[in-house]
């Protein structure tokens, strides 16, 4: 609403400085009505003869008369709509229809606690129109926003259904606090997911990079803010839209193991591992089993939105609602969210404005857990599926390897993973208007979310080999609120000195509680987690642990100022300060203050720049701020005893030892940042864009340091230690390549990004640490780096002899010796293996013909290493051994002096040792995310539908990746689809910590093709 | 003006929420603070964490990897990479995690015991004797494997730390060794004189300290921690190093022990009639046993899981895994299709396997001493009910010999008998020495668990026997025999040599091919027969695989002499990838564990440079 009224006052200001410019000349008379998209009459239009100065505007019903040149052009402009010209051809009459403009209303900006126009605004701020979100269909904005925006990193986690992205705008700075974004939705700081927010339903989305812009949200805005604002009411007769599509989705790129030919000649080559006699029956019948092909289905994905708006001067309404749900090529995992969000805005008379939003969602998330990958790719190709009379053959593995046919999971009982997920989201607003220039709000946030896990798996499955079955559920349920009260003054003073302030006092509470439960042998697979209790007794149990079980409260108090000052619409100055108290901090550490201060120079709009051609725009900005992260857990500074469990003979007793000590100093991790930023427009704003420059460190660092353990306390202490910095530049590009003489020409225009961030861990500790390889951070290095041996090739036939002087022979990893010292020791691990991108960036092309439109959005990534874990031996998935298949690599033999992959052995050899230093590779590639072909009907043609506008469209997801080293290497995505902690490892991962995203087991990338419609009543 | 009241009111009630003061107060209410421990139920709690704690130390894979491999009684197995270092002496031994596990769970315990002894009060000083025994049982694991250690973690010694400290000055190991023997002789003080179920009584305390004694005699007479002469590179043997010294705490180690032998009774413990009973299933309260670590087939109270559900705490490392460790894979490739496996038969996980000197040498007398068909199966009979002809009848009978041509009588008979009544399609019936595999070979038999519930695959539920009065016996004869007493010694030895020469399994194959009275007679030696190695060889015979052999070696300088002997030999070609390369790299110094990574990782302090022990 906001937006509109700023836009009212700028239609105004512009029908003024129009009229003077009206004009008469002796022509033909030409008549017409300008309407927008939705036949909605647009007032105050300006309609101007191109080349002259004679135009005249549009009146209230959107209606304009002007006499022209038979052969002249009429150009029709105005604010917010994109400026169409018309050859006049002798016609009498012309009737328009303007489109909005998307990037004028990116013009205005949502800063937190309130809006900018996007020429006052000094810090580092990106906007995202729903327009843009809409060109990649995904299940959450994060999917949307990859590659989108300059200096935000956004990398999957999962490639499974419902799986969460990871977010970093600008590195990562905290090495134990979290480094999430604070998403701010609706004004409100928002605790629950990003994939609780149905993307149908937001409206924008503006990212605030740089401390000058986000020191308004203080203690947690280190990691930057991602202001979210969803869709609200209209002024107008009820519009109605929907938007819906349907997809199909296959793999995209199968897991390359070795085919049964192969996997014999591996286990042939190693020696140690006989064919069963399944096996053996198969092969003398020339049979194999390809397990990916019998397990991989098409899955689908569709998405449906419909809303509704209307209203008055005095009142808006909006509604909204939302089903989204995806399946993969894997039985049994599937994401479904259904979403309902209602909002209203109401003016009471002359002073009050009172409103309401409210976003529901509820979500179901199946088999996230499921590991069904493993089986499907190690059981041998030489192992049947089926028996003879059709059913899975169960054990098709090694004898006694306990790795069932997972062709199993299909029937009914057999598990059971699902995530229940309810969130509402809820914020209320009062306003009190006392004059022009003065204003309070109220804000009133309130969350609940009931999130709940069960999870079944039945004996003797692909799942679950043991003997018994096993069942546990796990609910959280969770709640916040948060008010926040604010004074907003605005006023313009001697016309040039533009003066707007907000004063803001908030106070916020978030709660949750865990509970967990888990049984064995449940009495019936039928009944699946749904009663614990009935588990056979004698063979089966139950239990609570105390260990997962968990509550947690925090609270924040908050009081804010900023001040925005501009003068003559050339030099603005932005200052902020705020003041946060929270709970989670020691007692005297519990408060902090924060300063930002920011400036900006409209250089366009300066004297000199009044008589050049080539400048539309050109802003320069600077800033510098202090923000802070407090992203600790609650009761950090307590410390905790943690339970363990014994008997004395047969009475059990729980036992409780100190596991945390206290920290009673534990404070803030603050962060301060510089941002310098140019903001330009060439050639009429053809081109446009901008260059930001940063550089952020982070001192006192939230740290959970892990002790010596002869203190005698097993668990880590959270401390202030260490520093980190974060530099960069982001460029930022839009081009309006080919500018159509008509709408319907041939139009072309191109959003590039490309960002760099360099990180590095400035120190650790106090008393001069330089290494923490437990938690891999290394001084002077950044902090997702790999700490390891490092392969430097084979060991080939005629390196015997200098094999030998390190224990190895021909077919032998190679490892580098770092120190030279003639043996291969641990002080032979060194720091290697950036796996931050070298830059990364991405483009989205739209060409339009006629009714037709283009769109291909491409991200990409250069530099950095890839880590692939299913090429290491710790995975499981590359032991060269012959004892299950594997991925297929390219290993030494004799006859094949490769510098790839070490000769295969049986497990005793001392190649093992080294097998984490496999799988690297180069991180980078390139990946059209989506290809997008849409047709927008007449709108002449589709009003005899009783609709205003159709557009019927066909997206290629995922179609290709180019310029990737790992593809080309046998891996399924480049980009990344486990975190460190999440595949299949064994103790030695090679470096590679929880928190890193890297190339591990699971479900393959899939591509669709989705075919949707967008229809507007 | 009516905005500006509903203004004040909204004003007044947003500050009303924050001017509470305690608004930004924390109170965890999910777990317990450290204050826990100054009330009873506390200090109650916290001795069950300290008895609970010592389930990482015996019975896990690492546990039993770093105290049996690489000695004269087990070498490499089949099957785990872990133990291939440990045994090898190689250089990766100071990443080998099984030895990460004392150093990173023992201080934990420590601490707890010394919140106990710090915050009890007069009403708990029974509690107080349990805590001091475990706190020195704790610091004897340490001591034993990486030799001095430090007592103050952070609050001065042995006081509970409640700040986080991050330096850390090693005691001697000397220092360490009388604490221990302070804090035990407390405990023996403080205990009383039966323990109830799983908790210790005098007993454990008494023998604790005849150990405690015998190892500081050992360091004044070998200096095995290298502390006295720090020849810490040479492959050296000492003896007298401290002759007096090491007299002196001989004859300690000695009255103690023999103070638990002349009161069996008052202790409530005595020697079970038959070897058999000693480690049978279910006799593990028995009166042989002095102290044990307890186990149930309750997953949750056992700190496991069933097996491969991933869902034992801790990783596992709290499980029993005994069971699998020297347990032959009969069901695979070097087995025989007629066996499946069963809970009876075992696991075979076969980390580790008994050298062909244990099986051969300290068991050359198989017909008189029954202790090797008691400690190790013999006979594996077809056990899937698929093959109804052959179902029952014996697949692999390994008779423990060479060859049937060097057999003594009453093994032949055995094997006749096999022969006759075994299974016609067996692909390997009768297996000499020479036809053992590193897959599969006699399991040891000790620490099966056949009759526990759960799953068939699951780790062991049976509790773990840490002290046995057979081994008391054995103390004391080495403490006798090292103070010149020989006669002693061979009483207390025979004591254990005649019990073991009754019931020998052979009768339950052929009954009657074994005579008893014969056999006690030849069991039993006199004082000239006792010598240093034949009292290791009968802590072999009597305790073999019990968690104690690589410090034995260590304590009494036989380690480097032993390997180096070809002890460690399993009698195959894989030999030269294990004992030939541990006789090759064994150095004094390997007599301490290297001090793992992550205390050096993370630990402060100038000391930094010295504090791993030398060698490393």
């Amino acid at each position: 609403m906001r937006n509109a009224r700023i836009f009212k006052s700028l239609r105004l200001l512009f029908l003024f400085f129009l009229i003077p410019a009206l004009a008469f000349s002796q022509n033909i008379s030409v008549n017409g009505v300008v309407k927008d998209i939705a036949g909605e009459p647009i007032i105050g239009v300006s309609v101007v003869e191109s080349g002259t100065t004679n135009g005249t505007i549009t009146d209230t019903d959107g209606k304009f008369s002007i006499s022209v040149s038979p052969q002249g052009k009429l150009t029709f402009s105005f604010i917010g709509f994109v400026m169409q010209t018309i050859n006049v051809s002798g016609r009498n009459r012309i009737d328009v229809i303007l489109e909005e403009d998307n990037k004028m209303l990116e013009e205005v900006v949502v800063v937190g606690y309130g809006t900018q126009r996007r020429q006052d605004v000094t810090g580092a701020i990106a906007s995202v129109s729903s327009k843009v979100l809409e060109e990649v269909p995904a299940a959450n904005m994060q999917q949307a926003l990859q590659g989108r925006v300059a200096g935000v990193n956004i990398s999957q986690t999962s490639t499974r259904p419902g799986a969460s992205m990871q977010m970093r705008i600008r590195g990562s700075r905290s090495l134990s606090a979290a480094n999430d974004p604070l998403i701010v939705l609706d004004g409100i700081p928002f605790a629950g997911s990003l994939g609780d927010i149905n993307p149908g339903d937001i409206r924008s989305i503006d990212i605030l990079k740089d401390a000058s812009a986000t020191a308004i949200y203080g203690s947690r805005a280190a990691n930057g803010v991602v202001l979210v604002t969803t869709f609200r009411g209209s002024t107008g007769a009820a519009k109605v839209t929907y938007n819906g599509s349907y997809g199909i989705k296959s793999v995209a790129q199968e897991y390359e193991v070795f085919n049964a030919e192969e996997f014999q000649q591996l286990r042939a080559l190693v020696g140690g591992f006989q064919n069963t006699p399944q096996e053996q029956e198969m092969i003398a019948a020339g049979k194999s089993t390809n397990w990916q092909d019998l397990m991989y289905k098409s899955g689908y994905v569709t998405d449906h939105n419909l809303t509704v708006s209307a209203g008055n001067e005095k009142g808006q309404y909006g509604m909204g609602l939302g089903y989204y749900n995806e399946t993969t090529v894997l039985p049994g995992q599937a994401y479904k969210r259904f979403s309902v969000r209602l909002s209203m805005d109401q003016e009471l008379g002359k002073y009050f404005k009172i409103g309401l939003s409210s976003q529901n969602s509820y979500s179901i998330t199946n088999g996230e857990n499921a590991s069904l990958m493993y089986p499907t790719l190690v059981l041998p190709p030489t192992a049947p599926a089926y028996n003879a009379d059709g059913t899975p053959y169960s054990q098709p593995s090694f004898p006694n390897d306990d790795y069932y046919n997972p062709l199993l999971v299909n029937k009914p009982d057999t598990w059971a993973q699902v995530r229940n997920r309810f969130t509402t989201f809820n914020s209320l607003y009062g306003e009190i208007k006392f004059t022009d220039y003065l204003k309070w709000r109220t804000n009133v946030g309130l969350t609940f979310t009931q999130d709940n896990y069960g999870n079944f798996a039945a004996a003797q499955t692909a799942i679950r080999s043991a003997e018994t079955s096993t069942a546990s559920v796990n609910f959280k349920p969770s709640t916040s609120w948060v008010i926040e009260n604010l004074m907003y003054f605005d006023k313009t003073f001697a016309e040039k000195h533009k003066l707007n302030a907000v004063v803001m006092f908030s106070a916020e509470e978030s709660e949750n509680n865990v509970f967990s439960a888990s049984a064995t042998d449940i009495a019936a697979d039928y009944m699946l987690y749904y009663n614990l209790g009935n588990y056979n007794e004698g063979t089966g149990s139950i239990s609570i642990p105390a260990g997962s079980q968990s509550y947690y409260k925090r609270s924040l108090v908050s009081l804010m100022s900023r001040v925005n000052y501009a003068y003559d619409n050339r030099y603005m100055l932005t200052g902020t300060v705020r003041r946060d108290g929270s709970s989670v901090l020691a007692d005297g550490h519990k408060w902090k203050t924060y300063f930002a201060a920011s400036a900006g120079w409209n250089i366009i709009n300066e004297q000199f720049m009044q008589n050049q051609k080539a400048f539309s725009n050109l802003k320069l900005r600077a800033g510098f701020g202090q923000t802070a992260s407090q992203a600790v857990e609650p009761f950090k500074t307590l410390g905790s005893l943690a339970q363990n469990k014994y008997n004395f003979g047969t009475t059990n007793a729980f036992g409780y030892y100190t596991n945390d000590l206290t920290n009673p100093n534990l404070s803030w991790e603050p962060t301060s940042t510089w941002n310098i930023g140019l903001d330009f427009g060439l050639l009429q704003d053809r081109i446009s864009g901008s260059i930001e420059w940063y550089k952020q460190k982070s001192h006192d660092l939230l740290y959970s340091k892990s002790l010596p353990p002869t203190s005698g306390v097993p668990g880590a202490v959270m401390v202030n230690e260490g520093k980190t910095q974060n530099s960069g530049m982001e460029f930022s590009l839009s081009a309006n390549i080919i500018d159509p003489a008509e709408k319907t020409d041939f139009s072309w225009t191109v959003d590039a990004n490309l960002a760099f961030n360099r990180n590095k861990v400035l120190e650790l500790g106090v008393q001069g640490q330089l290494a923490d390889p437990g938690r891999g951070y290394f001084v002077g290095s950044p902090m997702n780096v790999l700490y390891n041996y490092e392969k430097i090739g084979i060991w080939q036939l005629d390196e015997a002899a200098e094999a030998a002087k390190y224990g190895s022979k021909p077919g032998d990893v190679k490892i580098l010796d770092f120190d030279a010292d003639g043996k291969i020791s641990e002080t032979d691990k060194h720091v290697y293996g950036n796996m931050d991108p070298d830059f990364e960036g991405g483009f989205t092309s739209r060409m339009g013909f006629k009714n037709f439109d283009l769109t291909a959005v491409a991200f990409f990534r250069v530099g950095g290493t890839l880590v692939s874990q299913i090429h290491q031996g710790g995975s499981y998935l590359n032991p060269l051994q012959g004892r299950r298949n594997q991925i297929k690599v390219d290993y030494w033999t004799p006859w094949n002096p490769t510098n790839e992959y070490p000769m295969p052995t049986n497990s005793d050899q001392p190649a093992s040792i080294y097998s984490s230093t496999l799988g690297l590779y180069d991180a980078g590639f390139l990946k059209i995310r989506s290809i997008s072909l849409g047709y927008n009907f007449e709108p002449s043609v589709v009003k005899n539908w009783g609709m205003s506008a159709l557009r019927l469209y066909a997206t290629v997801q995922n179609p290709f990746v180019f310029f990737s080293d790992y593809m080309k290497n046998g891996g399924v995505d480049p980009e990344g689809t486990n975190k460190g902690d999440s595949g299949y490892s064994s103790t030695d991962t090679g470096g590679v910590q929880d928190r890193m995203i890297v190339c591990g087991l699971n479900t393959p990338p899939t591509r669709s093709i989705i075919f949707g419609v967008n229809v507007t009543f | 003006m009516k905005p500006l009241k509903i203004f004040s009111l909204v004003l007044a009630l947003s500050f009303g929420v924050s001017s509470c003061s305690d608004f930004l107060e924390e109170q965890p209410r999910a777990t317990f603070t450290t204050d826990y421990f100054t009330t009873e139920k506390g200090i109650v709690a916290g001795l069950t964490a300290a008895y609970s704690g010592l389930r990482f130390q015996y019975g896990p894979e690492g546990a039993m990897t770093i105290t049996c491999v690489g000695t004269d009684e087990t070498t490499r197995g089949g099957d785990g990479s872990d133990a291939i270092p440990i045994n090898n002496y190689s250089n990766e031994i100071i990443g080998a995690g099984a030895l990460q596990t004392p150093w990173n769970r023992n201080y934990t315990f420590i601490n707890t015991c010394n919140g106990i002894v710090d915050y009890a009060t007069g009403d708990n000083a029974a509690l107080v004797a349990e805590a001091k025994f475990l706190r020195a049982h704790y610091y004897y694991g340490l001591v034993t494997m990486f030799g001095g250690v430090p007592l103050d973690l952070g609050s001065g010694p042995l006081k509970f730390s409640t700040t986080p400290v991050t330096t850390s000055v090693r005691n001697t190991a000397l220092e360490v060794y009388e604490a221990i023997a302070q804090d035990t002789k407390d405990a023996i003080e403080g205990l009383p004189n039966i323990g109830s179920a799983g908790r210790v009584g005098k007993a454990a305390a008494i023998h604790q300290l005849a150990k405690t004694y015998l190892a500081m005699a050992c360091y004044y007479d070998y200096d095995y921690t290298n502390e006295l002469k720090k020849d810490y590179n040479s492959t050296a043997s000492y003896e007298g190093v401290d002759a007096a010294k090491a007299k002196e705490y001989y004859q300690l180690a000695f009255s103690t022990a023999k103070q638990l032998l002349d009161n069996r009774g008052l202790y409530g413990v005595g020697l079970e009639d038959d070897y058999a009973k000693v480690n049978e299933p279910g006799n593990e309260h028995g009166k042989e046993a002095l102290f044990i670590v307890e186990h149930t087939d309750d997953y949750l109270f056992d700190e496991s899981g069933p097996a491969n559900s991933g869902q034992a705490p801790n990783d596992g490392l709290k499980e029993n895994r005994s069971n699998f460790m020297v347990t032959s894979y009969y069901e695979g490739g070097d087995g025989d299709p007629l066996l499946i496996r069963t809970r009876t038969y075992g696991r075979g996980w076969r980390r580790f396997v008994p050298t062909k000197y244990l099986l051969e040498t300290v068991f050359a007398d198989k017909v008189n001493d029954s202790r090797y068909y008691k400690s190790f199966q013999s006979l594996w009979n077809c056990n899937n009910e698929d093959k109804v002809d052959e179902f029952g009848k014996p697949v692999i009978f390994m008779p423990g010999v060479a060859s049937y041509a060097n057999a003594a009588p009453a093994i032949k008979q055995a094997i006749d008998k096999i022969q006759a009544d075994g299974s016609k399609s067996a692909k390997k019936l009768i297996r000499y020495s020479s036809d053992y595999t590193r897959n599969v070979f006699p399991t040891l038999l000790k620490y099966l668990d056949p009759n526990s519930g759960g799953d068939r695959d699951d780790s062991s539920h049976r509790p773990f026997i840490v002290f046995k009065l057979s081994e008391t016996l054995l103390v004391a004869a080495e403490a006798a025999f090292k103070s010149g007493d020989g006669a002693t010694a061979a009483t207390y030895l025979n004591e254990l040599r005649v019990r073991a020469a009754k019931g020998n399994v052979l009768n339950t194959y052929v009954a009657g091919s074994v005579d008893e009275t014969a056999a006690v007679n030849n069991m039993k030696i006199s004082a000239s027969d006792v010598t240093l190695d034949f009292i290791l060889d009968e802590r072999s015979r009597e305790l073999c695989c019990e968690q104690l052999r690589w410090f034995d070696l260590v304590r009494t300088n036989k380690l480097i002499p032993r390997l180096q002997a070809g002890y460690n030999n399993f009698g195959d070609g894989n030999d030269i990838n294990y004992s030939a390369l541990a006789a090759g790299n064994v150095k004094r110094y390997h007599y301490l564990r290297p001090i793992p990574a992550g205390q050096m990782n993370y630990m402060s302090g100038d000391n930094i440079d010295t504090y791993q022990n030398p060698g490393y």
